[in-house]
């Protein structure tokens, strides 16, 4: 089974940005075996939208619906339960990329799995 | 095997931090979920120079579960040996990590050049109780911490004190202290680490023992036979923490032979003691013996070493006869039946049946079937009060968990702590029937 990942990264080898901040997600797609790189999700900013009010929230979380995960390198606590409601699982961490995929990728056939 | 246990006596093997706790300016440091450090203390440990509520925590989440949580542990030992100050630092696994499989030992290792020592010890709840957890907190500190320290010469009459586990115990810190008090009154110097202002510098005394003593059926029997093997120092098990007259002498007499100590002067000083002793209990004959409500025959539930220590002076020195005794501690089986074998060595051939169960409700209703001659006397935990109100028995609490009244210092060790297990005994009696 595949799922989608997204990951708050400004130079594609660690997690880097925090949720509210970051200009970009790179999405990844994880399958048995192996991560395949999507695309690129940029972040367009509103002048008029707080970057910590609902609406924004609700922006960042419509670009990353069809991801099961989000890594970023902080996150706030009404981020996280904004998502979680949404079904998109946040994860504060300072890991490289190449970690976070041999991981998952470990974890696919494991007990404890990431979904 | 699994089955739902009522009312368990005992916390999990991360309870074992309370040992740490009770070792002045020793921190424990849980990697653990965020609520395990307040579940194993609960109300028993208390504040202190460090406590429950400000133990350092790696508050294990999922993010560690799926990506381990050993580098997490690395920060928080490296920000714990920067802001608090502590003499020795002792990480404590809990059963999610275990689980997930970080490498304590490896994480720990990076920590060997550090200014304090840290150790580490695996406590998963799955794997045993707090007792033996506090057993395995002292095998750790010896294997990781003592046997690196310089060796030393050893000290004439130094004894090393064992048994009573810290803070789950509410009667610990006072039998401590009169264990004490007994070993230095035949002429030895005593030497315990735990307790306020001991910390690390009896710590550091340990190896230099001439002997241990273990006053304990089981807890801390690995632990003697471990620094026997690491410092070739002997060590005495006696298994009945004593109390009372009767026991107490015979305590006396077990240590001084052990020590080589001429007898002739203990004899006068267990005379003497014996004197004062049985002077409060004759004068107080009447509260005792014309009492109507007092009982005949008895039940203990509690751990293995409170319950052996109550019968003993019961039968003893008091006189009463001994229903069956519950062991509720899980004392693991390899010690069951030598643990039985004590309950079968009173004086007049009195013998008594041991039963180990963990299971409140298996107990109550044991107990509720048994004839006692009139009102029972239970002697256990806050859990058996409402079976001994439910039979007009008597009740006295012992054991955690406790909640019945405040322990600071008192004990039910030694010569003073048997007339004191009296005064709290009738001081019950009273108040039910008055």
């Amino acid at each position: 089974m595949s799922y989608r990942i997204a990951i708050a990264s400004s130079d594609g080898e660690s997690v880097n940005q925090h949720f509210g901040q970051a200009g970009n997600f790179l999405i990844y797609e994880v399958s048995e075996g192996h991560v395949d790189f999507i695309e690129d999700r940029e972040v367009i900013f509103d002048p008029e939208i707080h970057t910590q009010s609902d609406a924004n929230f609700e922006r960042v979380t419509i670009l990353l619906s069809d991801c099961k995960a989000v890594f970023v390198l902080k996150i706030g606590e009404r981020a996280i339960r904004y998502l979680l409601v949404n079904g998109i699982k946040s994860f504060a961490v300072n890991f490289s990329l190449n970690f976070i995929f041999t991981t998952l990728i470990k974890r696919q056939n494991s007990r404890i799995k990431l979904l | 095997m699994s089955e739902i246990l009522d009312e368990p006596r005992y916390v999990c093997a991360l309870g074992g931090a309370q040992s740490v706790q009770a070792i002045y300016r020793a921190v424990p440091i849980f990697h653990s979920g965020p609520g395990c450090a307040a579940r194993v203390s609960g109300s028993s440990s208390g504040t202190g120079y460090l406590a429950t509520n400000t133990f350092p925590c790696t508050n294990i989440a999922e993010t560690e579960v799926i990506f381990g949580g050993e580098g997490k542990l690395y920060d928080i030992i490296e920000n714990s040996l920067k802001v608090i100050d502590g003499d020795l630092f002792v990480v404590l696994s809990g059963c999610t990590t275990e689980i997930v499989g970080d490498d304590l030992e490896q994480v720990v290792g990076d920590f060997k050049d550090a200014d304090k020592p840290v150790i580490s010890v695996n406590t998963p709840g799955f794997k045993g109780t707090n007792y033996e957890g506090h057993e395995w907190v002292v095998d750790a500190i010896i294997n990781q911490y003592l046997t690196r320290l310089p060796k030393g010469e050893k000290i004439k009459g130094l004894v090393n004190i064992w048994g009573p586990v810290p803070s789950h115990d509410p009667y610990w810190i006072g039998d401590l202290r009169e264990l004490e008090n007994l070993i230095r009154e035949i002429g030895l110097t005593p030497n315990i680490i735990f307790g306020e202002h001991r910390g690390i510098k009896n710590l550091n005394k340990v190896p230099l023992a001439e002997f241990n003593l273990l006053v304990s059926p089981w807890v801390g029997l690995n632990n003697v036979k471990l620094l026997e093997e690491k410092f070739g120092t002997p060590y005495l098990h006696y298994p009945t923490l004593p109390s009372g007259a009767h026991e107490t002498s015979a305590f006396l007499r077990s240590v001084a032979q052990f020590a080589k100590i001429d007898l002739a002067p203990i004899e006068e000083i267990i005379a003497l003691h014996e004197e004062e002793y049985y002077y409060h209990l004759e004068r107080n004959v009447s509260v005792f013996f014309e009492n109507r409500t007092a009982s005949k025959m008895f039940s203990t539930v509690s751990t293995a070493s409170r319950a052996l220590s109550v019968a003993k002076f019961l039968v003893n020195d008091f006189g009463l006869m001994p229903n069956k005794q519950y062991i509720t501690e899980n004392v693991p089986v390899e010690h069951q039946d030598r643990i039985a074998g004590y309950f079968k060595e009173f004086r007049y051939g009195v013998e008594a049946e041991t039963i180990f169960t963990t299971d409140g409700y298996n107990i109550q209703e044991q107990i509720e079937k048994e004839y006692y001659f009139g009102p029972p006397l239970i002697v256990g935990s806050i859990f058996e009060k409402k079976i001994a109100k439910k039979l007009n028995g008597n009740f006295l609490c012992v054991s955690s968990p406790f909640q019945q009244k405040v322990v600071l210092h008192s004990s039910y060790v030694g010569y003073h702590g048997g007339l004191k297990f009296l005064e709290d005994l009738f001081t019950g009696v009273y108040q039910t029937y008055n």
